[in-house]
């Protein structure tokens, strides 16, 4: 079983090298439109800037019930409680 | 019959070499398929945006790119979320070539994403059930990342004790605020790196 297994390996690997050789390579990333690429440059230098490239992506934020539920607490004119 | 590690181990290998054949039987590769279908590739840009999510296995993984240097395309980047909401830890990253090819793992310094840093003792426990799961067109994607991680666990538990056995002397004995500057050393990001190629792992497995 281990050697059908071992075989098969071999196989699959040897069909994935001549057909990974016929893939077109991928394009490589380019730097952002215009503004996009003033911003990535500046975050290297700039201490307010993303400090952390690789970091997970951060959750966006649920904005506000803005008039959804104008009387609810969640209105920022309502008085405190 | 093989031992059941073996078994597993062949079995992952097998799903490691398989996902990308089929990328490569439809003319296409890792490298197109990581970018989730995005029309464009950004440096910095995460692929996809939100990254994916695995909240049920508390893992996580996206795509990226720093520089335009060939031979790295891209690589993903791998974490486990810790015990705390918003709280992760990086487990490892993985680079691929412009043809969707494995080159190298890699462990990377604290700055680099922000983690939560755990020591290595504390991490190969999630290293050893770390997988991956999520539908649509990144579930091949993450199948494959799932295996890749299984087959190569070894060696990640030995870059992330290397990433430990690197540091452990810049550390030792020193201030909070000398702990603190190495970790956010900019001159450091890369710490520990193995190759990660598929054709001599493989040979590994096959007598």
């Amino acid at each position: 079983m281990a050697k059908t297994s071992a075989n098969t390996l071999a196989q699959t690997l040897s069909a994935l090298m001549v057909a990974s050789a016929l893939v077109a390579p991928a394009a490589q990333a380019a730097t952002p439109t215009a503004s996009g690429a003033a911003a990535t440059a500046t975050q290297a230098a700039n201490p307010c800037g993303p400090s952390n490239p690789c970091g997970p992506a951060k959750k966006k934020k649920k904005k506000a019930a803005d008039g959804a539920n104008p009387c609810g607490p969640a209105n920022p004119c309502a008085p405190k409680k | 019959m093989a031992p059941p590690g073996i078994s597993r181990l062949h079995a992952s290998a097998q799903t490691a070499l398989a996902v990308p054949l089929r990328y490569a039987q439809a003319g296409s590769s890792l490298a197109h398929a990581a970018l989730a279908g995005a029309r464009a590739f950004e440096v910095f840009r995460h692929y996809p945006g939100r990254d994916v999510v695995d909240a049920a296995a508390g893992t996580r993984f996206y795509y990226h790119a720093h520089r335009l240097d060939e031979p790295e395309h891209g690589h993903f980047h791998l974490f486990v979320h810790g015990e705390q909401p918003g709280e992760f830890m990086h487990l490892a990253a993985l680079s691929l070539d412009v043809r969707g090819q494995p080159l190298r793992w890699f462990t990377t310094n604290r700055w680099v994403t922000g983690e939560h840093w755990r020591p290595a003792a504390q991490l190969l426990p999630r290293l050893r059930r770390w997988q991956v799961q999520t539908g649509g067109r990144l579930a091949p994607v993450a199948c494959w990342l799932s295996a890749m991680v299984a087959l190569y666990r070894d060696e990640l538990a030995q870059l992330l004790r290397e990433r430990d056995a690197l540091l452990a002397p810049r550390l030792q004995g020193r201030s909070r605020a000398d702990r603190e500057a190495l970790f956010e050393d900019r001159s450091l990001d890369v710490i520990s790196e193995c190759p990660a190629l598929l054709a001599p792992k493989i040979a590994q497995l096959v007598p």
